[in-house]
């Protein structure tokens, strides 16, 4: 990346038996930064590495050109919004805003206006003598951000800023905080396990399993494109399989045990290969209607196994005829094309892979 | 099977509170019928109440201001050497005053002592020894106090405060204090209480001398030395007045915290 804001580099951490392993992180000047990963993966520890409040054991966080290891937190220039976000409960909504105006030193009359500027953005100016305790999540959070933007930081650093506000609520005010922090015009790398939330909010990706970066890029590129097994489990991909390649005319045959799969992908035969058949491009063929060329080299017939009602697709288990598993794939449409294909448990139907979406991971 | 398990939990609260009951009211009913023709010398009840306000109160502040950085260091701090101080700092708790007094007793005997002896006391057999030998007791006390009080400030506070421009000494002086000081204040109340009874370790550093080293635990011990029971008796009534009253306010302490006040 050229000229990154922040620049984490070869970063090793080691506490208790969980290691950081030789983390390299770029995040641009104004961009929304997405930690992803599931728990325990690491994104805590590596944030609070960014922070100070741990001291990694090699490597260096450049920000905006200046090193922050030798640097303790206070000196960092960076904010921080905790999971549950530790407002003071000693002090009143405005207490806890102006709390961070501590390292600015400004004069009264300049910190009141700084605090109605704050409140002002999050619309809290009704708030101000609110005991923080009495405030629902959403109203915690915004005082939190206020708190945390007032210092002017250079980069914000979010960690899972909506697991404590309940479901219903959460799709709302992700587009209010982002709104929020762009308005800031404030680097910002926001730390989830929630895949929606990261896909909604995150202009790049990073990805972080068992304490390594195993991908970082474009959220297209990294939801749509997953580097390697790992990232693709962790994303929600179904249909990973492992076989063996076979060399075949125009490609290559991948074989599965009870199938085989062929793509246009030349990959050497005889090595050993995952492969990832994500569950909505497998497609359901109508009796009659002509296959795609893209469709036309994986086709599967069959039966449904099983069909589960989700609010907004349907989930659906398909066995090959011949087959010895249970199941072997699961596929995902909407809910309507149930109704129009009348599906059923036990009915005979054909399936077909669309060929660009088979992802493979080779060296498995 | 239910039923008889809440029975015995009942039971247990019932008898417990009848035998303490019946000892105070042993005290009271021993107080009306006892031999009062002895008169009460108000002067020496004075006297002790005053030393042993005066001695607690010393002994527990001192004992507070060491304790507040070590209780903070071993909540929040691993180091080599911390199950050491830990099982060290419980050594005046477990161990018997009289055995803690003979200790300090001994100390002073010692070349360093005697050295301390010299340019900061006398301590043996005088006021500055009731205060030494209940801020030994109380310490250990203390400090277990304050560190359950510190662990109860999420350390997440700290590490905010931290990136909000606060170094460890402001973040410790303007978030952890604040949020604790409702366990501080328990902490010193129940302290205080426990230096207000202390009597083994100050009759063996320091006496028992009337008009001298008198505290009420040790006036209670002269006067039933003498066989004064009826100044005994009021010596007691008083230490259980200023017992019950200290742990009301512990109490009236968790119950704000309950209001949020």
């Amino acid at each position: 990346m050229d000229n990154p804001y922040l620049n984490i580099s070869n970063l090793r951490f080691l506490i208790g038996a969980f290691q950081l392993t030789d983390i390299d992180l770029s995040v641009r000047q104004g961009e929304y930064h997405v930690l992803l990963g599931p728990t325990g993966s690491g994104k805590s520890t590596l944030m609070k590495c960014i922070l100070g409040l741990y001291k990694p054991s090699c490597g260096s966080i450049i920000l905006d050109d200046s090193d922050l290891l030798p640097l303790p937190p206070e000196k960092r220039d960076l904010g921080y919004l905790p999971q549950n976000y530790a407002l003071f409960p000693h002090l009143s909504v405005e207490g806890n805003i102006r709390f961070g105006l501590h390292s600015r030193r400004l004069s009264a009359s300049a910190e009141d206006k700084e605090v109605t500027i704050q409140c002002d953005a999050f619309q809290i100016g009704s708030l101000r003598e609110r005991d923080v305790r009495t405030l629902s999540g959403g109203e915690q959070q915004k005082v939190a951000l206020a708190r945390a933007l007032i210092t002017r930081p250079k980069v914000i650093l979010l960690d899972e800023p909506f697991s404590s506000i309940d479901e219903g609520s959460r799709r709302m005010l992700w587009f209010d905080l982002k709104q929020a922090i762009r308005r800031a015009g404030v680097t910002a790398i926001h730390i989830t396990h929630h895949l929606e939330e990261a896909y909604t909010l995150g202009d790049r990706l990073s990805v972080l399993v068992d304490g390594r970066l195993v991908q970082s890029g474009r959220k297209e590129e990294v939801f749509g494109q997953p580097a390697m097994e790992s990232v693709a489990r962790f994303l929600g991909y179904r249909n990973i399989f492992y076989g063996e390649t076979r060399s075949m005319f125009g490609g290559t045959e991948i074989e599965l045990g009870d199938f085989s799969v062929k793509t246009s992908k030349k990959i050497p035969a005889g090595e050993r290969v995952a492969i990832c058949l994500r569950p909505q491009y497998i497609k359901i063929i109508r009796e009659g209607d002509p296959i795609r060329k893209s469709l036309e080299r994986n086709v599967f017939k069959g039966e449904v196994v099983s069909i589960f009602m989700l609010p907004e697709h349907c989930l659906m288990r398909f066995q090959i005829s011949g087959s010895s598993s249970p199941f072997d794939l699961e596929l995902k449409f909407p809910a309507y094309i149930k109704e129009r294909l009348s599906l059923s448990v036990g009915k005979k139907i054909t399936v077909a892979l669309w060929e660009p979406s088979i992802i493979v991971f080779r060296g498995s | 099977m239910n039923r008889i398990f809440t029975i015995i939990l009942i039971a247990t609260a019932i008898i417990v509170s009848i035998i303490l009951l019946a000892l105070i009211a042993g005290i009271v009913l021993e107080l009306v019928t006892s031999d009062s023709t002895k008169s009460l010398d108000t002067g020496e009840v004075l006297f002790a109440v005053k030393l042993s306000l005066m001695t607690a109160t010393i002994s527990s502040i001192a004992a507070l201001l060491v304790s507040i950085p070590l209780a903070y260091l071993l909540s929040r701090y691993n180091f080599f050497g911390k199950t050491f101080l830990d099982t060290l700092l419980d050594l005046p708790i477990v161990l018997s005053p009289i055995a803690v007094g003979a200790m300090l007793l001994i100390f002073f005997n010692t070349p360093v002592g005697k050295l301390i002896n010299n340019h900061l006391g006398p301590f043996v057999f005088e006021v500055k020894g009731i205060i030494l030998a209940q801020f030994i007791i109380v310490l250990g006390l203390s400090v277990r106090l304050l560190k359950t009080a510190f662990d109860g400030v999420d350390p997440e506070y700290e590490n905010l405060a931290r990136t909000l421009g606060y170094n460890r000494f402001q973040v410790f002086s303007r978030v952890v204090i604040p949020i604790a000081w409702r366990g501080v204040l328990a902490a010193f109340l129940l302290v205080w209480a426990r230096a207000f009874g202390e009597f083994g370790a100050t009759l063996t550093l320091a006496g028992a001398m009337a008009f001298k080293t008198e505290t009420i635990p040790v006036a209670i011990y002269l006067k039933f030395e003498s066989t004064d029971i009826y100044s005994m008796l009021i010596f007691i009534l008083i230490l259980i007045a200023v017992s019950l009253t200290t742990i009301f306010a512990v109490r009236s302490v968790k119950i704000f915290r309950c209001y949020g006040i």
